[in-house]
């Protein structure tokens, strides 16, 4: 049986940043993405790209470079999307995440969330 | 107003050269371009481009550091600067530690500028400007030592002494040869449309790797000739007591650098160039190249190799020091383990450039 590969916390957002933004994923809408879903925490953009090279490393994501574009001088954006094995392994952290929450739910029930309204997640995601 | 605004959207020249300059070649224009859009006003894109760029150029470094490498550099400099040195000595640094100041400033020097490269490939240039800034470090980091011992900050003793400086300079060569690559990667084999080439192309791809081939076997004999002549210098000066071992290594490296002169390049195009006849020629030389190479590799290492055996392995046993028996034997395994990761990577590069030759059919001029 082969061991799914296990992601780290911060791992799970760039990845799910990717997933949602579909074909619209680069670095500064990523960056973005990963800092509605961690709020209200504030995210380093270098740390996106930290994370984003070693997702690509290991065969998670794939980029590639756009046309050029005027607004940003005349430079591509890279774009990533993810591979099979980079959105199995978010499935499997998805499973274990989910595990998490009814364990948590079922040991604190009513006080499991919190109730403070920055943390409360926003109508589209 | 629009055109206005539009101009000031851009951050100022000045700040975006200097932001460009400090971003990795392979990073720069998708978090330039990133940067630029995020821009709001000139502090803004500075702090925010100082934030980021570390992240990237640490992402960059490990991205592009090759364990057999950096394991062989670390060996290399560690050695030649004495931290294996196990004698007792009177000052209060121990060796280990005078050593690691300037390996660790050469290998930072080194991942940096591997971080910093545009090609995929090594070249022979940036070989010999990887070695010249790795200099510039290590005497930039005792420069530094000097100052900290000199203000009082650190205690004496953190500076090495002439004879490992002079025998700290015998890991230059070494460096260069390390990171100039197999010569392989140099060529590029013109653009292969259909699994054909003529025969003529084939010829010139054949050509350009025996040049640089040339040039690298040139280099190694420079090297061979620099590590003779700062050897010698080092012998006649200090008179150690591995000086007959240190004469002997001095005639081997003479014989191998006449062998390299004399036979070390590429062999020239067959007579008949015909395209049969080129591809095996092509294939035989990627394959005499590649033992070579090996052969080279075994053999700048083997003083590290048998001064690590005797000086730890064997006195240790002799010793009763279990321990250090121990390390001796760990390092001599890391060590053999670097260089044999380094032979493979090649082989496997050298293999895979024979496959693709075979594989080639030849395209007849219209």
């Amino acid at each position: 049986m082969v061991t799914p590969a296990s992601l780290g916390q911060f791992e799970q957002l760039v990845l799910t940043a990717i997933l949602t933004l579909d074909e619209n994923a680069y670095g500064v809408t990523i960056h973005a993405k990963v800092e509605e879903l961690s709020r209200p925490k504030r995210i380093a953009l270098g740390a996106v790209y930290a994370t984003l090279d070693r997702m690509e490393d290991k065969g998670f994501v794939a980029s590639w470079l756009s046309d050029p574009t005027s607004a940003r001088g005349g430079r591509s954006k890279r774009y990533y999307r993810l591979e099979r094995a980079g959105t199995r392994a978010l499935q499997n952290a998805t499973m274990t995440a989910r595990r998490i929450c009814d364990a948590v739910e079922q040991s604190l029930g009513d006080t499991a969330w919190p109730s403070n309204p920055r943390s409360k997640p926003s109508p589209q995601s | 107003m629009a055109i206005q605004s539009k101009i000031q959207a851009q951050p100022p020249e000045l700040i975006d050269r200097l932001v460009r300059r400090l971003t990795p070649p392979l990073a720069r224009e998708a978090v330039v371009g990133d940067l630029w859009e995020r821009y709001q006003s000139p502090g803004q894109y500075l702090f925010e481009a100082l934030h980021t760029l570390p992240f990237v150029i640490f992402s960059q470094m490990r991205r592009t550091a090759r364990f057999s490498l950096l394991g062989l550099q670390t060996f290399i400099l560690f050695a030649c600067f004495g931290g294996f040195e196990t004698s007792i000595r009177i000052v209060p640094v121990p060796h280990w530690a005078q050593a690691a100041v300037p390996t660790l400033a050469a290998l930072i020097a080194t991942m940096l500028r591997d971080a910093y490269r545009r090609k995929e490939h090594r070249t022979l240039h940036r070989a010999v400007l990887d070695t010249a800034v790795a200099a510039v470090c290590i005497a930039a980091s005792q420069v530094m030592l000097a100052v900290l011992i000199a203000a009082g900050a650190l205690g004496a003793g953190w500076v090495l002494p002439p004879p490992l400086i002079a025998l700290g300079t015998l890991a230059l060569p070494i460096l260069f040869v390390l990171r100039a690559g197999t010569g392989l990667e140099e060529t590029v084999a013109p653009a292969i449309h259909d699994g054909a080439l003529s025969a003529q192309e084939l010829g010139q791809d054949y050509r350009q790797f025996q040049r640089h081939v040339g040039w690298r076997n040139r280099a190694e004999v420079a090297a061979l000739i620099a590590v003779i002549a700062v050897s010698t210098w080092f012998l006649l000066r200090f008179n150690p007591p591995v000086a007959r071992a240190g004469w002997t290594t001095e005639f081997l490296c003479a014989l191998l650098a006449i062998y390299l002169g004399i036979s070390g390049s590429a062999h020239p195009m067959p007579s008949d160039p015909g395209f049969d006849s080129l591809r095996a020629r092509y294939q035989a030389e990627l394959r005499r190249q590649c033992q070579l190479r090996r052969l080279m590799w075994w053999f700048w290492l083997a003083p590290l190799f048998l001064g690590l055996i005797i000086k730890w392995l064997v006195r240790g046993y002799l010793q009763g020091q279990q321990l250090r028996a121990m390390l001796g034997i760990g390092m001599v395994i890391m060590l053999g383990v670097c260089v044999a990761c380094l032979n493979l990577d090649r082989a496997r590069q050298v293999q895979n450039r024979i496959g693709l030759l075979a594989s080639l059919r030849e395209r007849c001029a219209p």
